[in-house]
Order: C-alpha cells, then sequence, then structure tokens
C-alpha cells in the first residue's frame, strides 16, 4: 500500500447463471494513468470494477497488481477485498450516515490504529485535496450531492491506496455539478499522480478525463487505447457510433471496384476508394462508411464530387450548428458547421465527405479496414 | 382554473355545500367523534363521575357527582395502581428485551446472510404473530404445569418425575417469555426490512477499508438498524402493555397482577371509575411510547436519506457455520412455535388432564355430548351451543367490522387526499389514527363507558353485537385508514379529474374510477381486520355478555374456569381457522398481484 501500481488483468471471465458478465478481458493498467472502462449499462464495466475490488470473484483468470497476485483461479488465490489495499469510490457514495464528515474519512486511519495525532493531521489534509475544509463536523446528510462525493473520495484517497476504483461517481449528480467535479477529479489525480479505474457510461467524461480508455460490450473490450485514439480510429462500429454526441454518421454503401469508388445512397452518389485499400475489399462487398458530423465539410454551392442533399432541420444551439440532411434514399447525415453555412432557396447543401476523416467498416464484423 | 377560484370565494355558498365531497366530509367527521372523540372524553369524564353504588358507599354523594375519590384511592391504595404498573413495567421491559434478542438475530441471520433454509425460518418466524398474543400460554401450562396446588401435572412432570418450581410455571418469568415468543416477530419485521434497506455499499466501503467483518458489523450494520430496532422496542413495549391475556392465565393464579388484568377486576368489583383510571395511566404510557418513537424517527443521522441508486445486496457468507447456524435456529423455532402448538391439539385429545396413555384418549372434547362424569357436562366442541354461538359471532363481528372499518377508511382515504392540506382533512386524518395510541384493554373499557347508556337517539349498546363491531370499526381504523389513504393516494389526483373533465358526476367517478383502482386495497383491508379481530382478546373480555361471547373470550373463560382440555381443543381450532384464513389472504394477494395490469 502506498506506493503506485499498475494493475495487470490477464483472461479474466465472470458469469452470473447463463450471462457472461465479462468475457476473457485482458487489460494493462499502467502505474498512474487514468483508465476509463466505458461501455453501455450491463456490459460489464462495473462486474469489472467489483472484480478488481474484490467484491465480486472472477470465475477465471489472474490479476496483479504491481508485481503481487490478488487474484489467480489456478491457484485458488483470491485475497480479501480488505486486504487488497484498492480504494473504491461508489456511484452511490455509501457514506456512513451516522458519522461526521470526519468519522467517515478517518474510518480507515482508525482501522490501521494510527496514532491520534497522524489521523487528524491526514485527514484534515485530504479533505484539503478535495476541498472539503471545515465540513469535518457535518453528517452526510447536511451535504450536497457533490460535497458528498467529494468526501467519498476522501475517505478512500485518506488510506493511500495502490489503486482508486471510482464507480460512475457522477452519475448522480446535475449537469452542472458534474462539469466543475469532472475538472476536480482531474486535478487531483494529477496531484496525487495515483492508478485510477474509472467507469462511466459518459463517453465525453471518458474524454477529456481519461489517458486510457477501454471501451466494453457484452463482457468484452472492444477497443482499449488513449481517448483520441479511440474517437478519431474505432477499431469497429460499435466503438465508432458508441463515441460523440451527436453519433457519428454512417452511410451505407457498395463497393464498386472497377471504378475504385463505393457507390452510395442508390447510387446518386459515390466515395473515392483510395489505392491502399482496394485490396482489402471485395467488388460488390456492402462496407459501411463513418464520418463524424464535425468533419463534413458543407457548401452552399456545387463543389468537386460533392454530394447535394436535402436540409430538413437546422438545429443552432448558440456555439454550433447541427445541420440534418437527407439523401435521396432516406439515409440522414448529421453535420456540425461552424461556419453556419445557410442554405439556398432550395433547401440544400452540398456536402464533400474529407477522405481523411472518412472511415470504412466491414458489414459483417463491424471492423476497421484498415 | 376558474372554476376552482370562483368557489374559494363562496366557500360556504350553498352551491359548496351541496357538494357531495362536502357531504362525506360532514358525515366522516361525525362518525369519527361518535366513534372515538366523545368515547375517549367520556372515558375521562366518567372516572371523576359517582355511580350508583358510590352514592350508597359514600356520604352526601349522589349519582352523577362530580368527585375526586376514585383518584384519591387510586393513588393512596399501592395494590391498586403502582404495584400493577410496576409488573407491567416489568413484563414490558422483559418481554421487549427477549423479542428483540430472538427477533433481530433472526431478522439478520435470514436478510443479511446465506444462511441454509433460511426461507422456512423466515415462514415460522412470522407464525406466532398471526396467532392470539396468548396462544403459547396455554401449551406453557400444559407443559410446565406442576402438582403443588393440587392441579393435575404436567407434561414434564408426567415425563421425567420433575416438579417444576412454580416460578417458572406462573408469575413474570413465564409471562415474559411466553409474551416475548409471541411478539419477536414483530421485531423480526421491523428489523429485516431495516436490514434489507441498508445499502449493502455502506459494508463494503468498510471492508475496501480494512475493516474485518466484526468491525463493519459493528460500526456500520449495527448503527444503521439501531433506529429500526428502536421502534420495534417501544413497539413490542407498547403492545405487551394492553395484553390481558397471557398476564391473566399465567399471573392470576400467584396474585401476579398487571394493568390489564387490574382493570378488569375493578370493573368485576363495580368500581368502574377506577379501571377507567388505570385504562387513562395506560393510555399516557402508550402515548408517550409513540411520540419517543416518533422523535427517533428522522434525525439529521437518518439512514433513509443516503443511498438509493446503485443499490446492491451482497450475503454476508457464514461458511462452514452456517449449517449448525441454521439447524439451532429451526429447532428453536420448532420447539417455541411448532411443538406447543402439537401439544395443545395433543392434550385436547386426554379424557383426563396430565395422563398422556393412550388408553386416556378420547374424542369427548371435539365430538361428545354432553357428560356429567366430564368436564362439569360442557359437550365437546362441535356439539356445544356456546362454542357455535361462539363461533358464528366471532365471524360476525370480524366479516361486518372489517367491512365497516375498510369503506371508511376508504372514504377516509379518499377526502384526506382530496383535501390535502387543509384543516378539515387535517383532522379525519389524526383523529382516525388516534386509537393507535389507546391500549386495547383501554379501547374496551373506553367503550363500555360510552356506550353502556343511550346517547341521544342511540339506544344503550351494552350486550349488543352491534357494540362489539363497533369496537372493531374504532381499534382498527387506523390500519384501514392508511391503508385507504395509500390507494387514495395513486387514484385521487389526475386520474380522478380527468374523469371529471370527460364530465362524470362524482357517484360516477367512484364508482367508475376510484372504486376498480382502489378495489385490492380495500379487500386486503378487510381482510386484515378480520384476521386481526378473530384472534383479539383484550378488546373484547370487558365487554363481552354471555350473548355476545365470541371464539377466544369463551377459549380464555374455559382455561379460566380449569376446562383444560376444552380450552386447548378450542385454541386449536381457533389457531386453524386463523391459519386458513391467513393462507387464502395470501393466495388472493398472490392471485390478484399477478392479474393486475402493469
Amino acid at each position: 500500500m502506498g506506493s503506485i501500481e499498475a494493475v495487470h488483468i490477464r483472461n479474466v471471465t465472470k458469469t452470473f447463471g447463463s450471462t457472461v458478465a465479462v468475457n476473457d478481458v485482458s487489460l494493462t493498467i499502467p502505474a498512474g494513468s487514468f483508465t476509463t472502462l466505458l461501455g453501455p449499462s450491463g456490459c460489464g464495466k462495473t462486474t469489472l470494477l467489483r472484480i478488481l475490488a474484490g467484491l465480486e470473484q472472477a470465475d477465471n483468470g489472474q490479476i496483479l497488481v504491481g508485481s503481487s497476485v490478488i487474484y489467480d483461479s489456478e491457484q485458488a488465490i483470491n485475497v480479501s477485498a480488505r486486504k487488497r489495499g484498492i480504494g473504491l469510490v461508489f456511484q452511490s457514495y455509501a457514506l456512513w450516515p451516522h458519522m461526521t464528515v470526519f468519522q467517515n474519512v478517518s474510518y480507515g486511519l482508525k482501522l490501521r490504529k494510527l496514532s491520534h495525532d497522524e489521523i487528524e493531521q491526514r485527514t484534515l489534509a485530504v479533505l484539503k485535496t478535495v476541498g472539503m475544509e471545515g465540513y469535518e463536523k457535518r453528517y452526510p446528510s447536511e451535504l450536497s450531492g457533490g460535497q458528498q462525493q467529494r468526501v467519498s473520495m476522501a475517505r478512500m484517497l485518506v488510506v493511500e491506496p495502490s489503486v482508486l476504483l471510482m464507480d460512475e461517481p457522477l452519475s448522480n449528480l446535475d449537469a452542472k455539478l458534474r462539469l466543475n467535479l469532472r475538472a476536480e477529479l482531474k486535478r487531483v489525480h494529477e496531484a496525487t499522480g495515483m492508478t485510477i479505474v474509472y467507469v462511466t457510461h459518459d463517453q465525453t467524461e471518458a474524454m477529456t478525463l481519461s489517458t486510457d480508455v477501454a471501451v466494453m460490450n457484452h463482457g468484452v473490450v472492444q477497443q482499449w487505447a488513449p481517448p483520441q485514439e479511440v474517437y478519431h480510429n474505432s477499431r469497429n462500429l460499435f466503438v465508432a457510433e458508441f463515441m460523440g454526441t451527436p453519433t457519428t454518421n454512417r452511410i451505407t454503401g457498395t463497393v464498386q471496384l472497377k471504378e475504385s469508388r463505393i457507390s452510395l445512397m442508390g447510387g446518386v452518389a459515390s466515395f473515392p476508394l483510395g489505392a491502399e485499400l482496394q485490396s482489402l475489399v471485395t467488388d460488390g462487398e456492402t462496407v459501411h462508411l463513418s464520418i463524424r458530423p464535425e468533419n463534413i465539410v458543407l457548401s452552399a454551392q456545387e463543389q468537386p464530387g460533392s454530394i447535394p442533399l436535402a436540409v430538413y432541420a437546422y438545429l443552432d444551439s448558440g456555439p454550433d450548428v447541427h445541420v440534418y440532411l437527407q439523401g435521396p434514399d432516406g439515409t440522414t447525415i448529421i453535420a456540425r458547421d461552424d461556419n453556419r453555412v445557410k442554405p439556398g432557396s432550395d433547401k440544400t447543401l452540398h456536402v464533400t465527405l474529407p477522405a481523411d476523416a472518412v472511415r470504412l467498416y466491414r458489414d459483417e464484423s463491424g471492423d476497421l479496414i484498415q | 382554473m376558474n372554476r376552482r377560484s370562483v368557489s374559494t370565494r363562496v366557500r360556504w355558498g350553498l352551491h359548496e355545500i351541496v357538494q357531495p365531497r362536502f357531504v362525506l366530509n360532514v358525515v366522516l367527521a361525525a362518525v369519527l367523534v361518535v366513534l372515538i372523540v366523545m368515547p375517549a372524553v367520556s372515558l375521562v369524564y366518567r372516572s371523576f363521575t359517582a355511580s350508583l353504588v358510590d352514592s350508597f358507599r359514600i356520604p352526601g354523594v349522589q349519582r352523577g357527582d362530580l368527585i375526586l375519590h376514585h383518584w384519591q384511592r387510586v393513588i393512596v391504595t399501592r395494590s391498586a395502581f403502582f404495584v400493577p404498573l410496576f409488573n407491567s413495567l416489568l413484563v414490558a421491559v422483559g418481554t421487549a428485551l427477549v423479542a428483540m434478542v430472538i427477533g433481530s438475530a433472526l431478522a439478520w441471520l435470514v436478510v443479511r446472510t446465506d444462511l441454509p433454509f433460511r426461507r422456512s425460518l423466515a415462514l415460522m418466524a412470522v407464525v406466532p404473530y398471526m396467532l392470539p398474543s396468548w396462544a403459547l400460554a396455554l401449551p406453557w401450562l400444559e407443559f410446565f404445569k406442576n402438582t403443588s396446588a393440587g392441579r393435575p401435572p404436567g407434561f414434564l412432570q408426567v415425563l421425567t418425575g420433575i416438579e417444576v418450581p412454580t416460578w417458572l410455571v406462573f408469575g413474570p418469568v413465564p409471562i415474559i417469555i411466553v409474551m416475548g415468543l409471541h411478539y419477536f416477530p414483530f421485531v423480526y419485521l421491523i428489523v429485516s426490512s431495516a436490514l434489507t434497506n441498508i445499502d449493502s455499499q455502506l459494508e463494503e466501503a468498510s471492508e475496501l477499508l480494512g475493516a474485518t467483518r466484526w468491525q463493519t458489523l459493528r460500526s456500520v450494520t449495527f448503527p444503521a438498524i439501531v433506529p429500526g430496532l428502536f421502534a420495534s422496542l417501544l413497539l413490542a413495549f407498547a403492545r405487551t402493555i394492553g395484553t390481558y391475556g397471557t398476564p391473566a392465565l399465567l399471573g392470576g393464579p400467584v396474585g401476579f397482577t398487571v394493568l390489564p388484568v387490574q382493570i378488569r377486576s375493578f370493573l368485576r368489583m363495580n368500581l368502574a371509575a377506577r379501571a377507567y383510571i388505570l385504562s387513562i395511566g395506560l393510555i399516557l404510557i402508550s402515548v408517550v411510547l409513540l411520540y419517543l418513537n416518533q422523535r427517533l424517527v428522522g434525525t439529521r443521522k437518518s439512514f433513509s436519506l443516503i443511498g438509493g441508486k446503485g443499490f446492491k445486496t451482497r450475503p454476508v457468507t457464514l461458511g462452514k457455520a452456517g449449517p449448525w447456524i441454521s439447524a439451532g435456529a429451526h429447532v428453536f423455532l420448532i420447539v417455541s412455535v411448532i411443538l406447543p402448538l402439537l401439544l395443545l391439539f395433543w392434550s385436547s385429545f386426554m379424557e383426563r388432564a396430565g395422563s398422556y396413555n393412550l388408553s386416556n384418549f378420547t374424542l369427548h372434547y371435539w365430538f361428545g355430548a354432553g357428560d356429567q362424569a366430564i368436564s362439569a357436562g360442557e359437550p365437546g366442541l362441535f356439539r356445544n351451543p356456546r362454542v357455535i354461538r361462539g363461533t358464528f359471532n366471532s365471524l360476525r363481528i370480524a366479516i361486518f367490522g372489517g367491512a365497516i372499518c375498510a369503506v371508511l377508511g376508504m372514504l377516509i382515504g379518499y377526502s384526506v387526499v382530496k383535501g390535502r392540506g387543509k384543516t378539515f382533512s387535517q383532522f379525519l386524518e389524526k383523529v382516525s389514527f388516534l386509537p393507535m395510541l389507546i391500549p386495547s384493554i383501554a379501547f374496551g373499557a373506553i367503550y363500555m363507558s360510552f356506550f353502556a347508556r343511550p346517547i341521544g337517539p342511540l339506544p344503550a349498546l351494552y350486550g349488543t353485537m352491534a357494540l362489539m363491531v363497533l369496537l372493531v370499526v374504532g381499534k382498527q381504523l387506523p390500519f384501514t385508514t392508511r391503508t385507504g389513504i395509500s390507494s387514495m393516494f395513486q387514484v385521487a389526483g389526475e386520474l380522478e379529474e380527468a374523469a371529471e373533465i370527460s364530465g362524470a358526476s362524482w357517484p360516477r367517478r367512484f364508482l367508475n374510477i376510484i372504486w376498480p383502482l382502489t378495489r385490492s386495497g380495500f379487500i386486503s383491508g378487510v381482510l386484515i381486520v378480520f384476521i386481526t379481530t378473530m384472534r383479539e382478546l383484550s378488546l373484547f373480555i370487558l365487554v363481552i355478555t354471555s350473548r355476545t361471547e365470541v371464539l377466544t373470550t369463551l377459549t380464555f373463560s374455559y382455561a379460566e374456569i380449569g376446562q383444560q382440555q376444552l380450552s386447548n381443543a378450542l385454541m386449536t381450532l381457533l389457531i386453524m381457522i386463523i391459519l386458513i384464513v391467513t393462507a387464502m389472504i395470501k393466495l388472493y394477494e398472490h392471485l390478484s398481484r399477478r392479474h393486475r395490469p402493469a
């Protein structure tokens, strides 16, 4: 305890009855990183977190913190939660309502039988770190949600765990507070240098906070990379569509190798197929183009290779504009247009898809073609 | 909007007065005044009033004069008030503690651990609560009874030859044990719901910080259930202190008197005023206890404020100790709940008490005709006119009481919900909850004091079935009102307003919208009152006459005059009726839940 450690997860599987919650997951969480497990509800991220904490037991696999094995199904090792030295910040905060802020935070130190002075000094120090000094004598019910969350973080930080786990810690807060606490979390991570494993279904949170993101679905890690990489080079359609609000545009097309292009929207439009990709696809194969709304270029006049599309909704939120466009076959495309190009009287805008921003995915596997 | 602002201005105009809801409010208020307010006031008034007997006994006093005589006598005579009071408190404290230990241990085992067969424990743990509170007193006597006072021997003495010391047969010790075994389900239910409602993440947080299971139990789990524990302790205490049956049966023979017993003996001695004074004392104790209970709920450390989302429960693993603890708990419940009832059943087939030989077997107490050689000529249950009348009385009182009480509860619920925040609605709500504060025996005394003579157009009801039904209605009103309010909450808002806007008249709305949606709440109200009434003794014991005897009072009077087998047989019959009806209720609830549209 005390030192900052990496976490090695090897082939961890957990089933509940007939459902596989975590399916053969292997990840290495670097020491000092802020790794986020991201995915829709029921994807297994919270289960994985609880397995790390020792609150659930995996069926198979191995987990190491630093060089010490805390779980190994083959050697029948399962270090109990209270001896792992791993902290967990709960979604519901789980502050003990009958204890004051001070008592909540100092509890772990008391269990370690530290001296009275040291307990007081460390408790006050950690309360200062999370910006809760002066609240020592309050009871949890007298604090706001955000304050409760800070205290619950302090309670786990004070014992200096080798790894700090967080289970959707911001999901119970209102939008404004969530933004503030996000900044706070980032600051605490930088101040402590702690290894943090963070669970969320909010991809903006994952993008802004993490050094690494593991996107999960159906108990499987779909992609594990730095957030920008996950966003810009999503490894499959699930990741591409899960990341980003509004979601990425998916345009389905057919490969026409002879013309070196992909025919889109029932043939009224097409997209040039780069030379390096031609060997990876077959003629007539169905593929999906993915392009994020902010990468679409709109113009009022026709451009070389542009597609004329009908505008059916123009949503101006102030800082940015989202334009909803529709192709003749019903394909809907959302573009974020910071230049505020206005459609002409024919309610049409010309859409250009920059080749370097477009990603191609296979129809059956959903994998990135690269 | 417009309509509402107009009607606020002409609030007491003719338009408002003829509105059905206004009429309903007035009728309900009148009913509550007659059922609760006036009887309670009359209790206090009668405690100061000289009776006909007083006018002979006390010089210069006429019947109906206001006198302080009885209050003085009660306070001066130690044996009249202070001794029974002390005994009552002793028994109540003891009972509450016994109930708390058993109830909370069982609750923890069933709710928070992976104990094998905990479902069967949960099932058995609520059985005593369904039975009359003194159901165990009879088998207790049957088992431990000694021959010291010329009584036939109990099972233990027959089996082992040991003469059980009298303090274990009669007096505070057996009373506390028997009542503790009756009231522990009460604690069990409250504590297990408190335990179910703890977010187990509170415990997990402690574990992650390095606490052992015992440290977590002590510093997190236990404080979390303390409010529930205290509440159940106070409520068990409040119930015990108004209970008549067990203390009368197990305390009477050695002169150990508690307040309810003293109240009844004052009434028998024609000292009604003193009985009323003791009833007032009982009510005051109960009010203080329930007030304390209120104060305990909603402190700033309340556990119900936090939690909610991300709620998970993870049972404590007992490991190898599990099967042993499970076996121990099963044996305990079987010995204290199931076996006594079997012993009761068995002894009802014994011609002579205390002889467990097969040759002593008889069906006389169930089917026999009157025979002067056995039990003073009392015929067996199924041929005994008193028993048959008592059964019909019990059923009639329970059915009529249940139905009337449930109807009232629904109507009051409707008025309260519709008039939220208005004085009138608050009056209805508060008054209908008052009987909660009044122990059963005192409630009986209150009705004795009020309905014994004609009131206005109402004839004297003493000795009529009507009085018995009214008693049930008044005493159980808090429960049906609570069901009424909660089921009306879901219906009497926008659902009714939508019908009103569609043009439905009030009776039509009630019939088409409100009734169909609240029917299941109504029926469960009827059933709950029915079942409580079937097992009720303390409420009726003061007011019954030979015409209005019910099963419980009859069972009790047989036990009192030493007709033990008859009494045992009757108790068995009563328990069977209760269990069958309870099973039917469960079945009904199960079915109605299945058929309810989502």
